[in-house]
């Protein structure tokens, strides 16, 4: 072995076997997740009609703040409308008491959806407070219209199981 | 995205709880604390094969969420007959290469020789100069050469393993070796 093939096998000998990135990928990797729960995939047939309706508010709701933003004529009014502390407490105060009315679904899966929910909260949350001092970062308001989706397509799910469990109870 | 550095794990996740077997059979229930967990765990090595695979910290990133999304898509086929490091990281290598493989294609470079390929980038073009360590300059290859020595000097394939990775001929692997050798030598040495 020459001096340059010791001195590459140093070289690969001292390279770190981990490196972190330079972002936490845990919120887009959360976000593209929690898009299709497989856990529960099986159970549901996802429901587009309530889907779209629960994506549709959210939607509205999204889109009310953004216009209540803009007519302010302040564009950091976005973060900030959305992003208070009493806002996000009702919306999980909202997500937690549609998942416990789904009666049908065992306790331990309703715990999981509510800890994924709250996941995708605080995701919602971190991201609303990033653009509190950012607030025209397209891939933020991107990133978080995505969470608002997400939440909103789990609920629906949510609500569908148990939707179907009440007619078929029915007939 | 600057902002994504200061988040935090939320308060709800319960830190290091468990070991790999059980976080990732709560993570098959569709736990994804659990899952959040072990993603922790592994990232950085994820990550870092990633890197060196694809040269770029974007595209590094992009394949490290894909490897992840994967692997939550597939821990129903995840036996445990390897550790989950293992099995993630393989899924890792993997997406990298697929990835690479869908941009020749689509750059239609599958018509280019192996040899052409091996040539592409002389020696000399991408310099690094002086003072650079040993991740710069294995960033600075040529794509080919750059995965067949990360494979084969890092990560310990043998190269049968990567003609069956990257569909390259045994000899083409052994060539793209030598070549990615003698540049990192070079650059070592400068």
């Amino acid at each position: 072995m020459n001096a340059s093939d010791d001195k590459l096998q140093k070289a690969l000998g001292r390279l770190p076997r981990d490196i972190k990135p330079a972002h936490d990928l845990w919120p887009g990797i959360a976000a593209r997740i929690a898009r299709r729960p497989r856990a529960v995939r099986s159970l549901w047939a996802y429901g587009m009609a309530a889907s779209l309706l629960v994506a549709v508010v959210a939607g509205s709701l999204w889109m009310g703040f953004g216009r209540q933003a803009a007519d302010s004529g302040n564009t950091g009014a976005v973060a900030s409308g959305v992003g208070d502390n009493a806002y996000f407490a009702q919306r999980a105060a909202f997500a937690e008491s549609t998942v416990q009315k789904a009666t049908n679904l065992s306790p331990a899966t309703r715990a999981v959806i509510l800890r994924n929910l709250r996941i995708i909260e605080s995701s919602m949350q971190q991201i609303q407070q990033a653009l509190e001092s950012d607030p025209n970062n397209p891939r933020l308001r991107a990133l978080l219209y995505d969470l608002y989706q997400n939440e909103s397509r789990l609920l629906a799910a949510t609500q569908q199981v148990q939707a179907e469990t009440n007619q078929r109870n029915d007939l | 995205m600057q902002t994504a550095t200061a988040m935090e794990l939320p308060d709800s996740i319960p830190q290091a709880a468990g070991d790999d077997s059980a976080l990732s059979l709560r993570a098959r229930e569709g736990d994804m604390a659990a899952f959040e967990q072990l993603y922790r765990r592994y990232c950085g090595r994820v990550y870092a094969v990633c890197l060196r695979l694809a040269g770029n910290p974007t595209l590094a990133e992009e394949s490290t969420q894909d490897a992840f999304v994967k692997a939550w898509e597939s821990l129903g086929k995840f036996r445990g007959d390897s550790s989950f490091g293992t099995w993630v990281h393989r899924i890792a290598v993997n997406t990298v290469l697929e990835r690479r493989r869908t941009q020749l294609r689509q750059a239609a470079w599958v018509t280019v020789k192996d040899d052409e390929i091996l040539e592409s980038v002389p020696a000399g073009e991408s310099d690094p100069g002086h003072g650079l360590d040993l991740e710069e300059c294995i960033a600075s290859l040529p794509p080919a050469a750059r995965m067949v020595f990360v494979l084969f000097d890092v990560e310990g394939h043998s190269h049968e393993e990567i003609a069956a990775l990257t569909g390259l001929a045994v000899g083409t692997s052994k060539a793209h070796l030598h070549r990615a050798r003698q540049l990192l030598r070079a650059r070592l040495e400068a």
